[in-house]
């Protein structure tokens, strides 16, 4: 029976190391996904490691205009000149501690502020019998899709004294003079920032308070615990964690946002590390940036390394799954109208005015004259006029806001395409050698630019791409940059949600390819793209919103050939045209809106999906 | 028409070994079912004939032609050993039409449009899915989708096919009819078939030959009556056959010039045959239906008492004890004995399967001797 099984043809034994190799070799040749998993290592590797570590070694390379200052100094030697200078020479306070103390000062707050808004909110339209629910839920992540600085500039148009020279504001015309410490400084940057990130903290805690099973609640209320107590001994000690990562996240961003303290800091030369790095960069003192990149980047790191510690699970991303059970409710009651007051009162303030004031500030002829003879659309129309601005035509007329335009959209529809196939392609590639070194190695490496603050991530592409690197070219100016930086910086999202599109996809419905005999191509052509493609479309959003309204990211890659509607709206705010960047603005809003809403449309998902019902 | 042959095929991950030395012929045209408990690496070795995992050592070999071999490190591509899969989840492509779905195979295989709409046609035909082609798998029934997934696999016409539970998402009812179905097609394609299931009555109704793993090693091949009858040892006895068999754990001894078997105080006294003797720990074994329910003392020395009666449509089982053995016994006559009821128990002749107590193998069959 069993034992006739054939007897083997027997190799000749000198032969067969020979073979072994030589078939291990073939095979590996012939299989697609560890192939594509080695480029993708390779490119990846090239992206995210390569500008770390040019970045890290150019802060410790001596530049040529420096070579003077130092003794015996030879450009392009190693140098510990800019450490000292940034950590230990005179010039320490104000290049680095004095930035330092004031970044931790912002973070602190805004990050508690942030927190409490979107909690409270989360909580509002998940735990309550609030009436407007759905309809909060979808206005309230609006301030995340704008620009950051949409809050700064309106606060500007409001609150600008007359103590800074220039056109003041709203209020100097109404008769009243804000103090210098409303108009500029940390207070305005701790509330706009705060105010543009709390969305990320309503949908973190928004999707944990969904998320909790009822039945944990259900046995409290059976033993006779009230609502009161069920909520602050059972639900809040289970969405701790949520709340936590939300907080942290929020302050790793806030270390890497450039725009609301541009705005709000340096006209009363308040700097952060974010606009001292970009100072720094502008006065040619590049080592300096840098290093204030590296601390960016270890600060935002163990920010995240200790809520990971502290939560004890990996990566606390916004997770949209999970059904809606019934929860127990809380009643509002006779508070219904007053929150209710509050809430719209809230989001009036926060998504409505900002947008009316911005859209007044267009359409006043002279500065801080709002009556109604002052009316004009020159900065939106008019024809050039040496009297206004200095010759400065309306922005629908001025070239380079459609050329800015035409960026804009490019770069958002190119790097959200690119981040999608990049992430579609990493995540199968993950997924089908799960279990394997590299399958871990690219899965961590494609995180990494998360946790990298984006000014700083900016600062590690200026420095590897400053320049010609063996058969790439220097591509600081080129436009490719920034399709490769954005892509990049977003690819942690893209890639989360390509690896789970590929787990829920399984493996059995490309088994079943290979065994009908189908090439790898055939099976990514006709069986995995197309059963990807709407978690490739949905996956598109975050990316193109992100990368259409960031300026952290890319303002130290501008340059005048690449403007974005982003970066010409900080340009012309730096000479105080703020008609003009007010108008840039609210285009490049209205652009991302429309967008935003079109893809909804079109894929059927939504950022603030299932929360509020 | 291949023969199959696995030779010493071990697969591990890390140190889960999923499948333990494992060698096997499968013979031309054969239906050979790989039943086992879950996770005894069924799928596995399934995966690994089909190309899609690969083993850490042994050879396949499909005819004479080597197929994969750990020491040379030489894998045949899935596409070239021509073999069909049914997955357990059916994994039909949900994007595409049963009609796509049945030609992708064919288009593979770049045959002109025409002969691939003909070829589909026949195919579905024959699976009684000819009027489902332009619908998508979400809008079938589980059956309709098992038959597509079916049809898939057969339209390329593989040397062999592999299906890993293919029923095991129907209804009863529905699985019934599908195995009558599986059967003609096997009778008219005459296609190598390994059949992978858990569900022994699947395994014996429908193999030619059925093949018991545990643990990832062989325990026992052979043809399903044989398997029935002559279980190799104590695991491939239990997990064939329900309600199980019983088993009662005792010694063989000499009694009063005696040979027999005692366990729980009671005596069985057994014809001695070759590879049994006295001084052994054993396990005696017998199928319910091989027990008879007699009338207490008169036919027979052993009294036992009626713990429940369970009725199961066309048989009726019995629970019966004595001291603290029980019996599971398939009454002969329809009626239900209340409770309490005293019975006299004989065995069927030659139906004692006596199977060593440590090495669990089997050591004989024997018979009851009866009293005078
Ligand atoms: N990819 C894998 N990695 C690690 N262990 C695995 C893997 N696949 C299977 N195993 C393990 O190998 C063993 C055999 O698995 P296999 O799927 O072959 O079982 P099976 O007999 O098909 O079981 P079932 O009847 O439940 O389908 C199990 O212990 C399983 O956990
Ligand atoms: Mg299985």
């Amino acid at each position: 029976m069993q034992s006739e099984i054939r007897q083997e043809k027997k190799n000749l034994p000198l032969k067969l190391p020979f073979i072994k190799i030589w078939n291990r070799t073939r095979r590996a040749l012939r299989n697609p996904p560890f192939i594509l998993s080695i480029l993708l290592l390779i490119v990846l590797i090239y992206l995210v490691i390569g500008p770390l570590a040019s970045m890290i070694k150019s802060s410790f390379t001596l530049h040529p205009r420096d070579a003077l200052f130092v003794d015996n100094g030879k450009a392009g030697e190693f140098t510990t000149y800019y450490f000292v200078r940034t950590f230990l020479g005179n010039m320490r306070q104000v290049l680095f501690y004095k930035p330092l103390l004031n970044t931790l000062v912002v973070i602190f707050p805004m990050s508690a502020l942030a927190l409490l808004i979107g909690g409270a909110l989360a909580w509002l339209v998940v735990r309550t019998d609030f009436p407007w629910k759905r309809f909060v839920a979808k206005i309230a992540i609006i301030p995340y899709m704008l620009p950051s600085w949409t809050l700064a500039l309106a606060w500007i148009t409001l609150f600008k004294n007359r103590t800074l020279g220039g056109t003041s504001g709203i209020l100097e015309y109404l008769g009243i003079t804000p103090p210098t410490w409303l108009s500029f400084g940390p207070l305005p940057i701790i509330i706009v920032m705060a105010l543009h990130y709390y969305p990320f903290s309503f949908l973190l805690i928004g999707s944990a308070l969904r998320d909790i099973d009822t039945r944990l609640e259900e046995s409290a209320l059976v033993l006779g615990a009230d609502t009161k107590v069920i909520m602050r001994r059972i639900v809040l000690s289970l969405i701790m964690p949520a709340v936590l990562s939300s907080w942290i996240l929020t302050i790793a961003r806030g270390v890497g946002s450039f725009s609301a303290p541009a705005f709000l800091g340096r006209p009363v030369n308040y700097q952060l590390l974010s606009t001292r790095l970009y100072s720094n960069l502008q006065t040619g003192s590049p080592g300096v940036a840098y290093l204030l990149a590296v601390v960016m980047i270890l600060l935002a790191v163990s920010f995240i390394y200790i809520n990971q510690k502290v939560i004890g699970t990996r990566k606390g991303f916004v997770t949209i799954t999970g059904k809606a059970a019934t929860k127990s409710i809380i009643k509002l009651g006779k508070y219904t109208t007053l929150v209710s007051v509050l809430v719209f009162a809230f989001l009036t303030i926060v998504v409505f005015i900002p947008i009316i004031v911005l859209a007044i500030e267009t359409v006043v002829k002279v500065p801080g004259n709002y009556s109604l003879s002052n009316f004009t659309l020159h900065y939106w129309l008019g024809k050039s006029d040496p009297q206004i601005l200095t010759g400065q035509p309306g922005v629908f007329r001025n070239p380079e806001m459609w050329r800015a335009l035409w960026n804009t959209l490019k770069l958002g529809v190119l790097a959200s395409f690119f981040c999608a196939v990049a992430g579609l392609l990493i995540g199968y590639t993950v997924v089908r050698l799960r279990g394997r070194f590299i399958s871990k190695i690219l899965d961590q490496i494609s995180f990494l630019p998360y946790l990298v603050p984006s000014i700083a991530f900016g600062a590690t592409y200026l420095s590897l791409f400053a320049k010609q690197r063996g058969f790439i070219p220097s591509l600081y100016g080129t436009f490719t940059l920034l399709i490769l930086v954005t892509t990049v910086k977003n690819l942690p999202f893209a890639t989360r949600s390509g690896i789970s599109g590929m787990m829920q996809l399984g493996h059995e419905i490309e088994e079943a390819g290979i065994i009908a005999g189908a090439s790898w191509s055939t099976r990514m052509r006709r069986l995995i793209m197309p059963l990807q493609s709407s978690s490739l479309l949905s996956g598109i959003l975050l990316p193109m919103v992100s990368a259409m309204r960031e300026l952290s990211l890319i303002i130290i890659l501008i340059t005048p050939g690449t403007h974005l509607l982003t970066s010409l709206t900080f340009k012309y705010t730096d000479y105080g045209y703020y008609s003009i960047s007010n108008a840039l603005l609210l285009i490049n809003i209205f652009l991302v809106l429309v967008l935003t809403i079109g893809i909804q449309k079109i894929t059927g998902n939504d950022l603030s999906e299932g929360l509020g019902g | 028409m291949p023969e199959i042959v696995l030779k010493n095929v071990t697969k591990r991950w890390g140190n889960v070994v999923a499948v333990n030395d494992f060698s096997l012929k499968i013979p031309d045209g054969s239906f050979m079912c790989f039943l086992g408990p879950s996770g005894c690496g069924k799928t596995t070795t399934l995966r690994m004939i089909a190309g899609l995992e690969e083993p850490t050592a042994g050879k396949i070999y499909m005819d004479d032609k080597l197929i994969y071999s750990s020491e040379e490190a030489f894998s045949l591509r899935p596409k070239d050993r021509d073999v069909g899969l049914i997955f357990q989840s059916y994994a039909l492509w949900p994007h595409m039409t049963v009609f796509k779905n049945i030609a992708f195979g064919l288009e593979m295989e770049k045959l002109p449009g025409q002969e691939i709409k003909k070829r589909v046609q026949e195919i579905a035909d024959l699976m009684a899915i000819g009027d489902l082609l332009e619908r998508y798998p979400s809008e079938l029934s589980g059956g309709q989708q098992q038959r597509v997934a079916l049809a898939r696999s057969l339209a390329p016409q593989p040397n062999c096919l592999l299906m890993d539970e293919p029923l095991s998402n129907l209804d009863a009812k529905l699985r019934v009819d599908m195995r009558t179905e599986l059967k003609r097609i096997h009778s008219e394609t005459k296609q190598t078939i390994i059949y992978v299931t858990h569900d022994q009555l699947e395994a014996l109704s429908l193999g030619t030959q059925v093949v018991i793993m545990n643990e990832g090693k062989l325990q026992q091949i052979d043809e399903p009556m044989e398997m029935y009858k002559n279980p190799k040892n104590l695991f491939v006895g239990e997990f064939v056959g329900t309600p199980r068999i019983n088993m009662v754990r005792g010694d063989l001894i000499e009694q009063e010039g005696q040979f027999g078997f005692k366990s729980d105080g009671i005596f069985f006294p057994l014809k001695g045959i070759e590879g049994l003797r006295a001084g052994q720990q054993v396990v005696m074994a017998v199928r319910p239906e091989d027990v008879r329910l007699t009338k207490p003392g008169k036919e027979s020395s052993f009294v036992f008492t009626i713990y429940s009666t369970l009725p199961a449509g066309a048989d009726i089982f019995a629970r019966i004890y004595k001291n603290k053995t029980f019996f599971t016994v398939r009454q002969e006559e329809r009626v239900i004995h209340t409770p309490e009821t005293a019975v006299g128990i004989d065995f069927v002749e030659d139906s004692l399967l006596i199977f060593d107590a440590q090495t669990e193998n089997l050591l004989g069959k024997t018979s009851l001797i009866k009293k005078g």
